[in-house]
């Protein structure tokens, strides 16, 4: 029998380790930034490229897309060249699909702080960088099926069948979730409006972490542990039961995103339903993970590596637990919105992405670089200076989102709410967003320490040559045995079934949401937005209000007495992008319309501690001096009209002249009230979106 | 520990061997209780006891609310005699003034300062009313708000006793003189809060 001989690239898993390590460093500094600004306000340096509803965004995409993709994609062509015993298909390719990448990484890096954003949660990067993350994840898959392709294993292990789900779920899902239709190079709406393009991003949202931050990782996970443990997998049946029923279910899960909002109830209960439904395929991975170290715990005394791999998968079970008990209704009532979620999210990210991919790099780079690690001591510090600023995080924003939405949801003995004024609300938590904020700092201290141990690794080292390998070619000899085994050794097939089985979930919700009228009912008396209006609301979404502010009052009574009348579907019809929020650090704004005088707002964005003594919100008082952008007024009221919003020709014809009016009404009242020449200021355009703001049902 | 199950096909992906043993129990249990919860929850939630349902439930807390308050405001004695007369009595009888002065403090001195000068809503310390200058017309604005003016309704956050308090303390600012006052609004009033033509 002839043995090929062959050399794997490893010069493209040592870029994608190095990226990681760095974006890592990046992305958690930022997280840090942020944690401080909710404790002590100031810290945004008055700057506006620097205000939380602007990091907030970078933080999220740097620690998803940059640190947790770039370690993916490390892993994932160091696992998958030696599980196919093939070189990545194309050298090119791959050089293609790094740098691309960190193109993306570096142009959200730059838009984001600007304030170019589409507002819709990890999926902020406006239109051009869409196309181009699209364009790079092709490339990306090209590469990584022609390397399947060009296998000498017939059969795709596990970690594969992880990867395949990953690749072609993360496409459909970018690729629907941001149909937008531009309106300048920097700007574009979101083809869907209110409910609709709700249930689209959080069918996107969640499954970001689904198969971004899960799938991936458990390939991950099903390579390098074993490896690191020098064991076997537990249980091949289990690992076919429970990647089957993970990528069927995870998809239809999106609405636990949307309890209590305006989404129709069938599709609520579907999404707390399928979450519950999730405990079990997601802990078979755990349950596969952690019983490969059987019988060698004792291993985990010496060694960080499989600490950092062992409390991953600990993480994920807890998060992959919790996750489905916040998706019950009666819990979601009182967790959403809170901190409690960001508890959660840390969890998740901090423990399961954040250790795995650690315990992966202190495991690679040694076998990268040829040299053993400068120090195991300082391995074992990062993992504990990790774990301890994970449980501080976490058990901080666990007190502070149940301190909150129990505070929300009080009522006395009367009938009237114990904490009527939000800021209190607020105020009582400030002292647990300082305890978090040192348990990231904690965290990214950590991470700094690797960074140190592993310049110190390999000082002076110079990078080995590609690994050198052999296996005998491809043999299509007659495939024998159960359906299952015989799947495994055709990847076009086994990538059809996976395909098909995400689509499921995806199209039952959605297509019915978008086809059947009856789900989203109607309200005569709600109207497009003016063109000044609509200005004021691309203003409200370049400063990223929606990171800290809700539109949505749920049906509860805690809400209605707060807030007003809750939010009905109908009311956002013309909404593109719907601005719900997911998180109230702020009060709700759907009915803060014709609540205060213009005079208010001016004052309150100014300087929110004119009006609340407490806020925590950043002033805006850039708004106060910037000029209204009416430039492009026209082209924002015509893009919507294409939407299928009911603009008629002459609103988009005088668009200009219909927002300078409106501009001039409100600048009138404004100067009554003694603040002169502000007609042409942003502020304007933004008082004019926040007076039209859920007015439209009391006329 | 029991021994491992082997998997037939034997065979290592680059070093990486895979037992083949059942699938745990407990685990199995997980699953099934979910999926069959699950199934019976639809027809538990949305078809037998729709009334759980998010809007119903609000409306149903609605309606026995408002039921609860007609019952309770016919119960009542009917409200006779001279209101603003009670009022001035209460007004005069003090011990409204520190209550007030905090509920003032805590949601009133952001819009009308907290001297009462005015800032974004008008000035108590002159003798010019938008609304009438009675007692009985502080506490109706309070209570009922100006929502075209953007004057907020209390009533759903302050309770009775506490707009009283409060509109005690408004009327009290009337004479004193603030550090920055905003120009009079409305018109000029009595003594007793009536408009002098």
């Amino acid at each position: 029998m002839t043995v090929e001989r062959f050399r794997y690239d490893d010069d493209i898993v040592r870029k994608f380790v190095w990226a990681t390590v760095i974006w890592g460093m990046v992305g958690m500094l930022v997280g840090v930034i942020i944690a401080l600004q909710l404790a002590y306000w100031k810290a945004n340096l008055g700057i506006p490229y620097l205000t939380f509803g602007r990091l907030r965004p970078l933080h999220t995409n740097a620690v998803i897309f940059a640190f947790a993709g770039n370690s993916i994609f490390a892993g994932m062509y160091y696992a998958s060249q030696r599980l196919l015993k093939a070189r990545m298909y194309s050298d090119v390719l791959s050089r293609i699909h790094f740098w691309g990448w960190q193109l993306i990484i570096v142009s959200a890096a730059i838009t984001l702080p600007l304030g170019m954003t589409t507002s819709k949660e990890y999926a902020e990067l406006e239109w051009p960088i869409d196309l181009a993350i699209t364009l790079v994840w092709v490339i990306m898959a090209i590469n990584y099926f022609g390397t399947i392709m060009k296998r000498r294993e017939r059969h795709l292990y596990v970690a594969i069948w992880f990867f395949i789900a990953s690749i072609v779920t993360v496409a459909v899902l970018h690729i629907f979730n941001s149909l937008e239709l531009p309106v300048s190079m920097t700007k574009s709406y979101s083809v869907y409006a209110g409910v609709q393009d709700a249930l689209v991003q959080w069918w996107y949202g969640h499954n970001a972490v689904a198969f971004f931050l899960t799938t991936p990782f458990l390939g991950l996970m099903y390579y390098f542990m074993p490896k690191a443990a020098n064991g076997p997998i537990y249980s091949y049946r289990l690992s076919i039961i429970h990647f089957w029923s993970l990528i069927f279910l995870y998809i239809w899960a999106g609405p636990h995103h949307l309890l209590y909002t305006s989404l129709p109830d069938w599709a609520q209960t579907m999404g707390m339903l399928f979450s519950l439904m999730l405990i079990a395929p997601s802990w078979g991975g755990m349950i596969n993970g952690l019983l490969t170290l059987r019988g060698g715990w004792h291993k985990l005394r010496e060694d960080p590596i499989l600490k950092f791999m062992v409390v991953a998968i600990t993480f994920y079970g807890m998060s992959t637990f919790e996750g489905p008990m916040l998706s019950i209704k009666s819990l979601n009532k009182l967790s959403h919105y809170t901190d409690w979620i960001i508890s959660h999210v840390h969890g998740g990210a901090l423990g399961w992405n954040g250790f795995l991919t650690y315990g992966m790099i202190y495991w690679l780079i040694p076998r990268l670089y040829g040299r053993e690690l400068y120090s195991k001591k300082l391995a074992t510090a990062h993992f504990w200076m990790g774990l301890l600023g994970i449980l501080i995080y976490m058990l901080a924003m666990y007190i502070s989102g149940l301190t909150q939405g129990l505070m929300w949801l009080d009522f006395d003995k009367d009938g009237y709410l114990v904490y009527p004024n939000f800021v209190e609300t607020v105020a009582a938590i400030i002292p647990f967003y300082w305890i978090r904020f040192l348990g990231g700092l904690l965290y990214l201290s950590g991470a700094l320490v690797m960074f140190y141990n592993v310049m110190k690794t390999i000082s002076g080292v110079k990078a080995p040559a590609d690994t050198e390998a052999e296996a005998t070619p491809f043999r299509p000899t007659e495939l024998k045995g159960a359906f299952h085994y015989r799947l495994e050794a055709k990847p076009v097939l086994f990538t059809v079934l996976t395909t098909v089985a995400i689509l499921i979930g995806g199209i039952v919700e959605t297509i019915p949401m978008i086809a059947i009228e009856s789900n989203v009912p109607s309200i005569a008396s709600v109207k497009p937005y003016t063109p000044l209006e609509l200005v004021g609301r691309d203003i409200y979404i370049r400063e990223g209000c929606n990171n800290c502010h809700s539109q949505m009052i749920r049906p509860l009574r805690a809400e209605t007495e707060r807030y007003g009348e809750y939010s009905k579907s109908g009311e956002f019809v013309y909404d593109h992008p719907f601005l719900w929020g997911s998180k109230r650090t702020g009060p709700d704004l759907h009915r803060i319309g014709g609540k205060y005088p213009n005079l208010w707002h001016l004052r309150h964005m100014e300087d929110p501690r004119a009006i609340v003594n407490d806020s925590i919100m950043p002033a805006y008082d850039w708004l106060l001096r910037d000029k209204t952008n009416l430039r492009d007024v026209k082209a924002k009221v015509r893009a919507m009209s294409r939407l299928g919003v009911p603009y008629d020709k002459e609103t988009i014809e005088n668009a200009k002249a219909l927002a300078e009016a409106q501009a001039r009404e409100i600048g009138q009242n404004l100067a009554e009230s003694g603040v002169a020449d502000m007609d042409d200021k942003e502020i304007t355009a933004l008082i004019a979106y926040l007076q039209r703001l859920g007015t439209d049902i009391k006329k | 520990m029991a021994e491992d199950k082997k998997l037939l096909h034997q065979h290592d992906f680059d070093g990486i061997e895979e037992n083949d043993n059942e699938l745990p129990r407990w685990w199995l249990g997980i699953f099934w209780v979910t999926i069959i919860f699950s199934i019976l929850y639809v027809p538990y939630y949305h078809f037998m006891y729709p009334e759980k349902l998010p809007e119903n439930a609000l409306m149903a807390t609605m309606a026995a609310e408002a039921e609860a308050a007609k019952v309770e405001a016919e119960a009542a004695p009917e409200k006779t005699g001279d209101i603003e007369a009670e009022l001035k009595t209460a007004f005069a009888a003090g011990g409204w003034e520190e209550a007030g002065k905090q509920t003032f403090n805590t949601y009133c001195a952001a819009c009308h300062g907290p001297d009462g000068g005015g800032l974004i809503g008008p000035n108590f310390t002159d003798d010019f009313y938008i609304h009438g200058g009675k007692l009985g017309d502080i506490v109706r604005v309070t209570t009922e708000g100006v929502p075209d003016k953007g004057m907020v309704p209390w009533k759903t956050t302050l309770k009775p006793n506490q707009i009283h308090e409060v509109s005690f303390y408004i009327r009290s600012l009337r004479g004193t003189t603030p550090a920055t006052p905003k120009d009079p609004q409305g018109q000029k009033v009595d003594e007793d809060g009536n408009f002098v033509d």
